[in-house]
Formats: structure tokens, sequence, C-alpha cells
């Protein structure tokens, strides 16, 4: 008896191995089967994301968040108002700057047509950073487009259902950007490390003047997948290496507090 | 607490799939929503842990396999990744539980779920990165998932002990 349990539990044991290979084998052929699972669990996540905000609302008052979030606000009121004025000043250069994309056959970002989306929640595990927005492959949603709110980057689709879609940040480990210097024109490649982390620039020539809070745009070079002109990040530091500058950034948008975002659809080639 | 015995052809297959799913719900609804400097509980590393011990190494691994196929569900990484790391913890820590912890009947080792989460969480990274060529979290953050995980699991030991020891355990002999 005591032998048949044992040998039978060993059975269990292979075969739950054998078929955690196989799956694995297997691969992306169960991609729609996770899509499915997906989507079936997206309405879910998104009542428990209606249900936690009255208490992330009660927390932040207690720890005195909320008075943060006010002054935050104020301040980010200003600096529209700000922008606005700014806006209307450059409305010649940026006509300008749209002439000059064209001519150079690179995606106008603010041309492109895109598709609105609210974020549904973050990542449902402690290694990956992502967003999950509630636009899918229904609303035109593809792999690889780029994500952006009104500040800047946020990231690329990195999967669809047919009703949501997860981002991959640009402060995931496995993002990474062409970016160029806004004053030099120098181009590097922002590297994610951590949400909590500045993005790494690498491929910046020893040569090359780099300021604090210098701007970082994409570069849109080599058939990148986002189109250039896109803020990505300012600098933070500045170091010298041995064959290149060792620079991080910090992201222009605050990727801890997106609540929506617009997911730009890449033009049909004919 | 006596450990649950399931004679000839009763592992609970139908429990065991009802117990994952309320897990996976319960992740996707609540558990994924609460974090401490952005560290979220493992609750399927701590059903596969429980597994091990409640349920013995047969039904512990199809619950480790199940769970770990959940985690599956919400990762980027390839399916059978967690699947895989789910049953071989299920089954080490059943191992373990008859050869080392026998007499002990009422208490869910600290230690232990301490150090399976941190094992698991391990495992996943150094798999991840050769399987699926993921690039390895950064030292620092790597290590506040260790410690945080770790704890969030010890907290959620004792609700979770409780459900699959109802639901599961509850209809099998005892011993």
């Amino acid at each position: 008896m005591v032998a048949t349990r044992a040998s039978r539990s060993r059975n269990v044991l292979i075969l739950a191995i054998l078929s955690s290979c196989t799956l694995l084998a297997i691969g992306g052929r169960l991609d729609p089967v996770r899509s499915k699972a997906r989507d079936i669990l997206a309405p879910v996540r998104s009542l428990g994301d209606r249900a936690v905000v009255p208490f992330e609302d009660a927390a932040a008052i207690v720890t005195g968040k909320a008075a943060d979030l006010q002054k935050e606000n104020e301040r980010l009121r200003k600096e529209l108002d700000d922008a606005r004025a700014a806006s209307l000043r450059y409305q010649d250069a940026i006509r300008e700057r749209r002439e000059l994309l064209a001519l150079g056959g690179f995606a106008d970002p603010d041309g492109l047509a895109s598709v609105e989306a609210r974020v549904n929640g973050g990542a449902l595990n402690n290694f990956d950073e992502t967003i999950e927005i509630n636009r899918g492959s229904s609303s035109g949603v593809t792999i690889d487009a780029p994500v952006v709110t009104g500040a800047g980057l946020v990231g690329r689709v990195a999967s669809v259902t047919s009703g949501t879609s997860t981002v991959e940040l640009i402060t995931d480990p496995s993002s990474s950007v062409g970016v160029r210097l806004e004053r030099s024109g120098d181009v590097g490649i922002a590297r994610g490390r951590h949400r909590g982390e500045p993005l790494e620039i690498g491929l910046i020539d020893l040569e090359t003047t780099v300021r604090r809070n210098e701007v970082l745009v994409t570069s849109g070079l080599d058939r990148s997948r986002f189109p250039a002109g896109i803020p990505v990040a300012k600098v933070r530091s500045v170091r010298a290496g041995t064959i290149q500058q060792e620079v991080t950034a910090t992201p222009v948008v605050d990727l801890g507090h997106v609540s929506f975002v617009k997911v730009l659809i890449p033009a049909r080639t004919p | 607490m006596t450990q649950a015995v399931f004679s000839r052809g009763e592992v609970p297959v139908v429990r065991i799939a009802l117990v994952t799913a309320t897990v996976l719900v319960l992740h996707v609804a609540l558990l994924s929503h609460i974090s401490v400097v952005g560290v979220r509980p493992e609750p399927f590393v701590l059903l596969a842990v429980i597994g091990g011990l409640e349920l013995g190494t047969e039904a512990g691994a199809l619950l480790g396999f199940m769970a770990g196929g959940a985690a599956d569900i919400l990762a980027s990484t390839p399916i059978g990744l967690w699947a895989l790391i789910g049953t071989v913890l299920a089954v080490v820590v059943g191992f373990v539980r008859d050869k080392a912890f026998s007499t002990v009947r009422s208490r869910m080792p600290v230690g232990l779920v301490m150090g399976t989460t941190v094992t698991a969480l391990l495992s996943y990274c150094a798999l991840a990165f050769v399987v699926d060529e993921q690039p390895v979290p950064q030292a620092r953050r790597l290590l506040a998932v260790l410690v945080i995980a770790s704890l969030w699991n010890v907290a959620l030991t004792i609700p979770f002990r409780g459900l699959v020891a109802r639901a599961i355990a509850g209809r099998a002999a005892e011993r």
C-alpha cells in the first residue's frame, strides 16, 4: 500500500513536470488561451479597481498624502497655463517642424491616428513594469503601438486581447527606446531598470555636451517603432565613462499616476 | 491538524481547480492592488506551499501545477514556467513535511513559507532569464521583492491555509 502510494505520487510528479515542460515548449501557441483568460478577468479587475479607490483615498488622507496631492495639483495647473501660453507662441515653429518631418519621411506623432484609453491597473506580478488599458484589437490597437500621454512617452503595447491591452512601460528592464538629445541632436538608447529607478541612456559620445534637465525625445531612426519627437525623459545625471558618457534620465511622464493614455495607430502602408 | 490522506481515486481535482480559480479572482480583484513599495503578495507560490504541506505530494503537486498555471496567465513569460516551479515546490515541500516536520501538527513554519517564497521567486528569475531572455531584475529591486513578498505570504498563510484545508482536505479521510 505504501509502495503503491509512493509510486503513484512519483507518477503524478513526473506527469506534472512533463506537462509543464510541454507547455513551455508549445510556448506562443497558447497565447490565445492567455488572451482569452485575461479578457474574462478584465471586468473583475475593473470592479476591483473601483472598489479599492475609496480605501486608497482614505489612506491618502490618513497618511497626509492628500494635502501633498492638492499642492501638486496647484503646481500642475500653473504649469498647464504656462504650457498653453508657450504653445500659442510656438505655433509657427510647430507648423515648420511638421513640414520638415514630412520632407524627411518621418511620421509626425501629432498627426497620427490615436485611440484614447483608460488605465485599468498596473502589473499583476512583481517583475513586470506594465499597465493594462481598456482598449484592445477591437479598437484598432496593435502590438508595438506607441502609447503616450500629453506629457510624453509611456511605453509600447506588448500584448493585445479583443478588449484590453498590456502596455510595457519605458521603465521595464526589457524596454529600449531610441532617443535624441534635444540640444546636440546626439542619439542614444534609453533602457529601463525599474519604475523607481531613472532610465539608463547608452551610446552617448564622450565629446557630446549633455546638460542636466536636457530633454530627450524619440529619435525615430532606423525603422523605430516610435515616431520621432515624442518627449521621453529629462537628464538627471551625467558622468564620463571609459568609452561613453554614463547618463541617467527621469521619465517626463509620472508613470505611477497615469490614468488616461493615447495609443498611436500606425498608418497602414499601401 | 492532521495531514490529509486521499484514498485511491479521491484526489479532488475539481475542488483543487475551484480553489485555484478562487485565488486567481481574489488576486486580480484585490491582492494585486495592495503593495508595499510596489511589491505585491505572491498568492500562487503560497498556494503551492500550502498544497504540499496540507495535501501531501500527490494532490499538492496538482495544486502546485494549477496554481502555477494561474500565475502563468497573469505573467508575461511563457506559459508553463510558473506551472513547473509550482509543481516542484509543492512536491518538495510535501516531502520535507513528511520527513522533517512530521511531529508538527498545528503550526505552519514561518521560516518554511519565507524560504520557499524566496526560492520560488529566484527560480522564476533564473528560468525567465534562461528560457525567455528576460533581464534579471536590479539587485535592489530583487531584494525588496524577495523580502516583502515573503512577509506578505506569511501574513496570508492563515486564511489561505483555512481555504485549502476546508475546501480540499476536508473531504479526505483523516489519519
